[in-house]
């Protein structure tokens, strides 16, 4: 199972170097894929990448990231883990959390309550508290169309969750904050 | 450069002279699209993507942005020369459904 890991310091991380040497990295080790479905999981690698490292740059409050890539026949798995100050739930979107930040570890009393973090176009970005220091990201379809006039913060984990099988958050025993996203291959 | 603009036609075209539009040319991005808007109430905007091989959320959060600003004054703003990952971007977030696409500049300038 090939895996390949780094440490990047936060203030010299450059985002377009982490995508150039992530596509370099998924092309040879996926190489025996059909071109075209190729081409179309290097986008949405490029998509997972540039988002969580935009979203560990500025929402993070971290000064170091590892970054670790394992592939298996079935699925590929990007991690990234910083020592930032966790993740903190917030979201204009939904009723109940209105005006509140939450932190790990999140209160016993929100555990597996699900909160609506982005109002997409036709989808909506869910997040369930599913212990005290893990958060799981879901699409679900909105019932309603609706327009979208103004994107908020959140629309880069709606991407992440739209391209993604499994996307997660958890504060792990180290207090470092580590994203698990995780994308199903499709069998030849 | 990262955006120029012209005009043809009374329409000013706003071209993205970058391979990867994202957070780091957002602040630069909406001065150029807002001083359009704002500054010379221009109401017929087209955006030309065709150098553009990605975008991030930010970016198209301030192609919304400008949209939203531009509706408010009765103007529109439409977009051509998507690169397969940059429409694969306008498909996974349904922006096509907000935005008229065009695959060329003649089509987007005659549809105004």
């Amino acid at each position: 199972m090939p895996v390949f890991e780094w440490e990047i310091e936060v203030d010299s991380l450059n985002t377009d170097d982490v995508v150039d040497k992530t596509v370099d990295h998924f092309i040879r080790e996926l190489n025996y894929l059909p071109k075209e479905y190729l081409d179309e999981i290097i986008i949405e690698i490029k998509i997972i990448v540039f988002e969580l490292v935009t979203n560990i740059r500025t929402h993070g409050e971290a000064s170091r990231v590892k970054i670790k890539y394992t592939i298996t026949d079935e699925e590929l798995n990007l991690e990234f883990t910083s020592d930032g100050s966790g993740f903190k739930l917030k979201s204009d979107h939904d009723p109940f959390l209105k005006g509140e930040v939450l932190n790990p570890p999140f209160p016993e009393k929100y555990i597996g309550r699900y909160f609506t973090m982005y109002k997409g176009i036709e989808e909506e970005l869910t997040c369930m508290i599913s212990s005290s220091n893990k958060l799981i990201f879901l699409i679900t379809p909105k019932n309603v169309f609706q327009n979208t006039n103004e994107i908020h913060e959140h629309f880069g984990l709606q991407l992440i969750a739209t391209v993604a099988e499994k996307f997660e958050y958890h504060r792990n025993p180290d207090n470092l904050d580590v994203f698990l996203v995780q994308k199903k291959l499709k069998q030849f | 450069m990262h955006f120029t603009t012209s005009e043809e036609n009374g329409i000013e075209i706003l071209k993205v002279n970058l391979k990867r539009a994202t957070v780091d040319c957002v602040k630069e991005f909406k001065d150029v699209l807002f001083t359009l808007i704002d500054t010379k109430e221009t109401k017929k905007i087209i955006i030309d993507l065709s150098d553009v091989e990605f975008v991030d959320s930010s970016f198209l959060g301030a192609v919304v942005s400008g949209l939203k600003k531009i509706t408010a004054i009765k103007g529109d703003i439409k977009i051509y020369g998507l690169q397969p990952p940059v429409r694969a971007m306008f498909e996974l977030t349904r922006l096509y459904k907000v935005f008229e696409i065009f695959d060329a500049k003649e089509d987007a300038i005659s549809s105004f």
